[in-house]
């Protein structure tokens, strides 16, 4: 089992607490989290990924209790293995797009794989743009940049925080094609928190945190 | 990537900021630099032109105009001694050396000290060239002075070089150059005692002053003296000063008296400069702050990425080290250069002191934003979306 969750609550000041129902996932497996804004996919996804120690209940990565990790070693386990796309995207405009993908590796304090990061910006269409800054980028070049970033580092499990919600149909349809092709290619498993039911097909695994609110309160 | 090459990033692309920040750090170390060459050249200048001058007797007057027209040629001499009179001080018990100034003298601004050997002598002062004054009317000129061995010149009646009294029928002749001592003496044309006495006993024909020079040929201007005691530092300017017409004064007493008045108008300086210093700080705060508030999701993203905590801290912390760091080189540089342009000081190595009050002013601006970057909630910002 290479994540598990074990019946995490948050708690939240002035709201009821958040309650999930335990999530099991294996290598290479997809699950889509699915629910309204507000829900708590956010939340959910910082608790998976060992950003958020949880009021009530366990994360395991790979058997390891996340959250009895010292935090040194859970930033280091999270930047080695996991691989994020933000909703925002959110590259840092003072960098090029060379160095906000190889920041990935950088932050996680491992050397940064020349040859990857070189199929990555061909496959990506990439390569003339490697030392643009964000700014001078397309909204389309951000995307696929973002998503570089986030599978640079060969990760095991790569989590997505709305990543099409903001996209037209094709772009959304195009983007989740890339993730689900780079997480097959590295054999990462993949979650995605959203909830544009667009993308539903995607997955076979759907937790909806919609119904698991009402059966919370 | 590390946070220092961050920092340096962000730095780059906050350029008009952080030029403003950097130019507030400069000022303030510069101002400071300057304050401080200066007083220290100040310092140094007053004590390397009275080494080995325990006591000046010349005319009564005020002690400090006397100090400073024989020992700085800085003013005018309180008036002349009889030559007699200071023959007598000579011959003191207390006196281990005496040393005669002639002032009265200039060529084109130059004072013309009649003077011995001893006088070079007191500042371990060798020929850069020619020979020293033998005969009357020979001189050696200090380094600054420009003139050559073999020149000639006419010396003008007194101190400034804007007389018109010229000795015209006494040339002088330069038989040395004296190599730089970074002392008065740079400033100078030596001779004997004889040729400025000489010159004025016989005055030009028809100077109407005739009379007056004539006086002025069997006179010195005063007398360095060492004494063999520092008992007698103190004790013979007493002697001279209750039992004869003279006047005898201490030069580190009158010195020490300037440099405390002179103390006053340096402080405020120091005090604009600290000033600066606190400004900067104050604009070094301010930009990182607004730098964090538009970053806050930035440096989320990095510890998403697998940063820690004190990484981003770092990261904050050394971009006000770069700015206060170049901020404080500039200024150092700045503050050397305007002393060498305001008064020819020569720039000195660069002073880690100064450095270090930079970064300190930048570490102290850091500390609390570094500190607020270190424990960004990332949770909560990425559940907000984009800051």
């Amino acid at each position: 089992m290479l994540l598990e969750s074990k019946n995490i609550s948050v708690l939240r000041a002035g709201s009821p607490p958040l309650s999930f129902s335990d999530i099991s996932l294996r290598e290479g497996e997809r699950a889509l989290i699915l629910g309204p804004s507000g829900s708590g996919k956010t939340t959910l996804l910082s608790v998976l990924a060992g950003l958020l120690p949880p009021d009530q209940g366990r994360v395991f990565f790979d058997r390891q209790d996340f959250y009895a990790l010292p935090g040194r070693a859970r930033d280091h386990l999270r930047g080695a293995n996991f691989g994020f796309v933000f909703q925002t995207l959110h590259l840092l405009p003072s960098l090029t797009l060379r160095q906000n993908i190889v920041l990935a590796a950088d932050m996680a304090g491992i050397p940064a794989d020349e040859a990857r990061l070189r199929h990555l910006l061909d496959t990506l269409g990439l390569t003339h743009k490697a030392h643009r800054k964000p700014a001078a980028l397309s909204q389309g070049e951000q995307q696929r940049g973002a998503i570089a970033r986030a599978v640079l580092n060969r990760p095991k499990i790569i989590l997505a925080d709305e990543p099409t919600s903001a996209l037209d149909d094709a772009n959304a349809e195009a983007v989740m094609s890339l993730l689900t092709r780079q997480a097959e290619e590295t054999g990462a498993a993949l979650v995605v928190a959203t909830h544009d039911s667009r993308i539903l097909r995607h997955f076979k695994n759907i937790i909806n945190l919609g119904t698991q609110m009402k059966e919370a309160a | 990537m590390n946070a220092f090459s961050l920092a340096l990033a962000s730095v780059r692309s906050r350029a008009l900021n952080a030029s403003l920040c950097i130019a507030a750090a400069a000022a303030g170390i510069a101002l400071l630099c300057i304050v401080f060459l200066l007083s220290q050249a100040v310092e140094t200048g007053f004590s390397r032109n009275a080494e080995g001058i325990d006591v000046v007797v010349g005319a009564k007057g005020s002690p400090l105009q006397l100090v400073l027209s024989t020992v700085y040629h800085a003013d005018v001499p309180t008036g002349n001694i009889e030559a007699a009179e200071a023959d007598k001080i000579t011959h003191l018990p207390q006196v281990r050396q005496a040393i005669p100034l002639a002032l009265g003298d200039n060529y084109r601004g130059w004072r013309i000290v009649g003077t011995t050997p001893d006088y070079p002598a007191l500042y371990q002062a060798s020929l850069a060239d020619g020979k020293r004054w033998d005969r009357p009317f020979d001189a050696v000129a200090g380094a600054l002075t420009g003139l050559k061995t073999g020149a000639e010149f006419a010396g003008a009646h007194g101190l400034s070089a804007d007389s018109d009294d010229i000795h015209r029928f006494h040339l002088y002749k330069i038989t040395g150059v004296l190599k730089p001592t970074g002392t008065v003496l740079d400033r100078l044309i030596l001779t004997s005692v004889a040729s400025v006495q000489e010159l004025h006993r016989h005055p030009d024909i028809g100077d109407p002053d005739a009379a007056e020079e004539y006086k002025i040929g069997h006179q010195v201007t005063a007398l360095l003296i060492k004494t063999k005691s520092p008992v007698a530092i103190m004790n013979l300017p007493r002697e001279i000063n209750r039992s004869s017409n003279l006047l005898a004064a201490n030069p580190g007493y009158e010195m020490t008296r300037l440099a405390e008045s002179l103390g006053a108008g340096r402080d405020i300086l120091t005090i604009l400069g600290a000033g600066f210093i606190v400004l900067s700080a104050l604009m070094l705060l301010s930009m990182l702050a607004a730098s964090l508030a538009a970053r806050r999701y930035d440096l989320g993203v990095l510890r998403v990425l697998g940063a820690s905590p004190q990484a981003l801290f770092m990261t904050v912390i050394s971009e006000g080290l770069i700015l206060s760091g170049i901020g404080a080189l500039t200024g150092i540089i700045a503050g050397h250069a305007i002393a060498f342009i305001i008064a020819f000081l020569i720039p000195r190595p660069i002073d880690a002191g100064f450095l270090l009050i930079g970064l300190a002013t930048g570490l102290a601006a850091g500390l609390v934003p570094a500190f607020s970057a270190g424990r960004t909630d990332i949770a909560a910002l990425l559940a907000r979306g984009r800051a």
